[in-house]
């Protein structure tokens, strides 16, 4: 009885106090129009008699005023009270309540980078135990602030960032610890630092003295930047005379902050950290207005394997862009000098040949923005080969630019004659036009996954007017065994002596998946292709590359591939051909083939590559030599004459970018 | 190759869905590492070698050939 009596007091006591505020009669308002006096109210009424009822009047008056913590831990108190006293009418309202309280309670995660220790963290001015960090915590919904502090290398780094979350969210908050005193350090730097997988990564990213000079002991303030033009010293010397300051490397720190000066403000800072999406960040840095980078490139690449091919290729390339103004053009030219003595040549007693390709391509594109184009042009040519093509491609930055999509077409037209004879008297001509699309997908901070599919149209004669291929009476046919030599072949085979004749359409289908992943120091490059086409070939090929820098100038890389594959559908290793009695000529196969690629095989590479930066790594002008050798061992399983192939292949490059 | 080419359609939808996780800005210095592109970083000799010695072709870096080289 005295329970209900101190509740009905609660009760009137809030609704008198009401009504004296408003002046009017005492009317029966709800405890939550004036949330402050009621918490006060049922505050004194607990410290009297702790009921469950009253515990979630306070609730509702808590709730109110956005102290939604508080009112659950009311109402959890309520429910446990209410059972204890067997009062199952106020346990259901406190537990439905509680129902609807929980989802609305924002929740915060505070994420701190890797490898940092002795952090201190705290919330609303309060410290965060470092058990709880990166943990996900319930707060009410409001305005709170965040400020993180730590010291790496004798550098003090510091995070603060003010946060307004709202009922029901989930917020993930990034402590991106940076330089105490931003102003010192250019935009390369921190962009350095803000890439930096761990603080000691991140000290290595400052010059030495201004590491050595950012170090804010106790009760000291930064230096204040210097009016524009003027040095700043701390010394008792400040002169106006731009030689006589002080550079970096000296103990005094003193700063010259020129007009136009590329050192970041501590307003550029605080917009980098509150952007919302990359091209928030790129509008904080400062801009290259007008700059240009270009590029040059030279390589000399060789090839020669077991079959007695040699391939000889010097190439250059080189490309203008603005990153600024998103334009990009550049081309290439390469020379192939072969010379070959293959066992197909030498089956038909050919002499080896030498030849000379020359091709080149050009490239231009356009970005301005969160789309672009890219256009493309190609030119192979040969004393019995000429090939002319071109493309484009569109691309797109989605989601910001966590999705890039790219569609593309091509199209080559390319000419098949003779050596020795002109286009006009002999040629077939070959029409491949290629579709391609394919989606950059980011997966986290550390990984990017490509996945792209190309449909190629093939539309001509594109068998090979040297390659004979050996007929053989059904008997011998069926005897012929896999590697057999050119002269059993020669010894064996009919004489017709049909060239190879492929069928006129080859549509191609593939897709493929490139997964590129960062570890410290080093990037993991895996990729896998699925083919098959028309003529009923299919393929799966698997490639792997794992870059290790070993230092800022040096990069080291194992390469291995493997690729497999069937027979096209009319792929024999011998063909059987006999004489027609009415005709009395040998009927051959409508299609047939002696190319060892459209065979069943596989191919395994192996190799590395390294690559040195012969300048320093944050020099404008860039200069690397790279080195990259390969050996390829293909296995046939039903093919003349050979079994098997090595190759061995390398490149020497020398590369130069300027900006 | 008809369920290859099912399993590659689903993974890409599966790969599409997992971009939604957010990456900020910020946290995508690595990303900007030079080995991190998504392009081709094979020579140009490799990309002859590929085309000349295999019977696929396309995928990731378009076609090949454009020589008769084999």
């Amino acid at each position: 009885m005295l329970r209900y009596r101190v509740v009905a007091a609660v009760v009137v006591a809030v609704s008198l106090l009401l009504a004296a505020a408003a002046g009017a009669a005492p009317k029966k308002e709800s405890p939550t129009a004036n949330p402050a006096q009621c918490i006060d109210v049922t505050t004194t009424s607990i410290e009297l008699e702790d009921l469950p009822e009253t515990r979630l009047i306070r609730a509702s008056c808590e709730d109110a005023v956005g102290k939604l913590i508080e009112a659950m831990g009311d109402a959890q108190v309520a429910l446990a009270s209410a059972k204890a006293r067997h009062e199952t009418g106020v346990a259901r309202k406190a537990k439905a309540y509680i129902a609807r309280l929980g989802p609305r309670i924002p929740q915060v995660e505070l994420d701190l980078p890797t490898g940092a220790r002795n952090v201190t963290l705290k919330f609303d001015g309060e410290l965060v135990p470092p058990d709880r960090f990166g943990v996900r915590s319930s707060t009410n919904p409001g305005a709170h602030t965040i400020h993180a502090e730590a010291e790496a290398g004798g550098v003090k780094f510091t995070f603060d960032r003010e946060i307004n979350l709202r009922e029901r969210e989930v917020s993930s908050v990034a402590i991106v610890l940076l330089p105490a005193n931003p102003e010192r350090f250019t935009a390369d730097q921190i962009r350095c630092v803000l890439g930096a997988s761990s603080l000691d990564e991140a000290v290595k990213c400052l010059p030495r003295a201004a590491a050595s000079s950012g170090a804010i002991a106790q009760g000291q303030t930064a230096p204040r930047p210097a009016p524009k033009g003027r040095p700043m010293t701390d010394g008792p010397s400040a002169t106006d005379d731009a030689s006589q300051l002080m550079t970096e490397q000296q103990a005094a720190p003193t700063v010259n902050v020129p007009e136009g000066s590329k050192f970041l403000t501590a307003g550029q800072l605080k917009c980098l950290l509150l952007a919302k999406n990359q091209e928030e960040v790129t509008k904080c840095l400062p801009q290259k207005r007008g700059g240009l980078t270009v590029r040059a490139a030279s390589e000399v690449s060789g090839y020669t394997d077991s079959t007695h091919v040699n391939v000889l290729s010097p190439s250059v390339n080189a490309s203008v862009s603005s990153p600024t103004a998103g334009w990009n053009f550049g081309g290439s030219y390469l020379v192939d000098i072969v010379s070959a003595a293959s066992p197909d040549i030498v089956s038909e007693a050919s002499p080896p040949f030498h030849e000379i390709r020359q091709a080149g391509t050009f490239t231009a594109g356009y970005k301005p923005g969160l789309y672009g184009g890219q256009v493309s042009g190609n030119v192979s040519s040969e004393p019995d080969y000429l090939s002319v093509g071109g493309g484009f491609s569109l691309t797109a930055d989605l989601n910001d630019k966590l999705v890039t999509p790219t569609v593309g077409f091509n199209f080559s037209h390319d000419t098949i004659g003779r050596s020795s004879t002109p286009f006009s008297v002999f040629h077939h001509n070959l029409d491949t036009s290629e579709f391609e699309g394919g989606a950059a997908f980011v997966m986290s901070p550390t990984s990017v996954l490509l996945l792209s599919g190309t449909l190629q149209l093939e539309r001509g004669d594109q068998s090979k007017p040297y390659r004979y291929v050996p007929m053989f009476d059904p008997v011998t046919a069926a005897n012929v065994r896999p590697g057999q030599s050119y002269a059993s072949v020669n010894l064996a085979r009919q004489s017709v002596r049909p060239l190879e004749q492929l069928p006129l359409a080859r549509d191609r289908y593939a897709v493929g998946a490139r997964f590129v992943h960062r570890f410290e120091g080093a990037t993991l490059r895996l990729e896998e292709r699925l083919y098959h086409d028309s003529w009923q070939q299919s393929a799966t090929t698997t490639d792997m590359r794992f870059m290790t820098d070993v230092s800022d100038r040096l990069r080291l890389w194992p390469h291995l591939r493997f690729n497999a594959q069937n027979g096209v559908n009319f792929y024999r290793l011998a063909y059987a051909t006999q004489i027609d009695p009415t005709t009395n000529t040998f009927v051959v196969p409508a299609l047939r083939t002696g190319d060892r690629e459209l065979s069943p095989m596989i191919g395994l590479t192996a190799g590395g590559g390294m690559r040195v930066l012969l300048t320093a790594p944050t020099s404008e002008t860039q200069l690397a030599v790279s080195l990259q050798i390969d050996v390829l061992y293909s296995r046939y399983f039903d093919s003349l004459y050979i079994t098997s192939r090595t190759a061995g292949y390398g490149t020497l490059g020398l590369e130069a970018e300027f900006e | 190759m008809r369920r290859a080419l099912a399993t590659a359609a689903a993974i890409a939808v599966l790969a599409s869905a997992t971009a939604c996780v957010h990456v900020a800005p910020y946290e995508r210095g690595m990303l900007a590492h030079p080995t991190m592109t998504v392009d081709d970083v094979s020579s140009s000799m490799d990309e002859h070698v590929r085309a000349v010695s295999e019977g696929a072709s396309g995928g990731l870096s378009g076609g090949g050939g454009g020589c008769g080289c084999n």
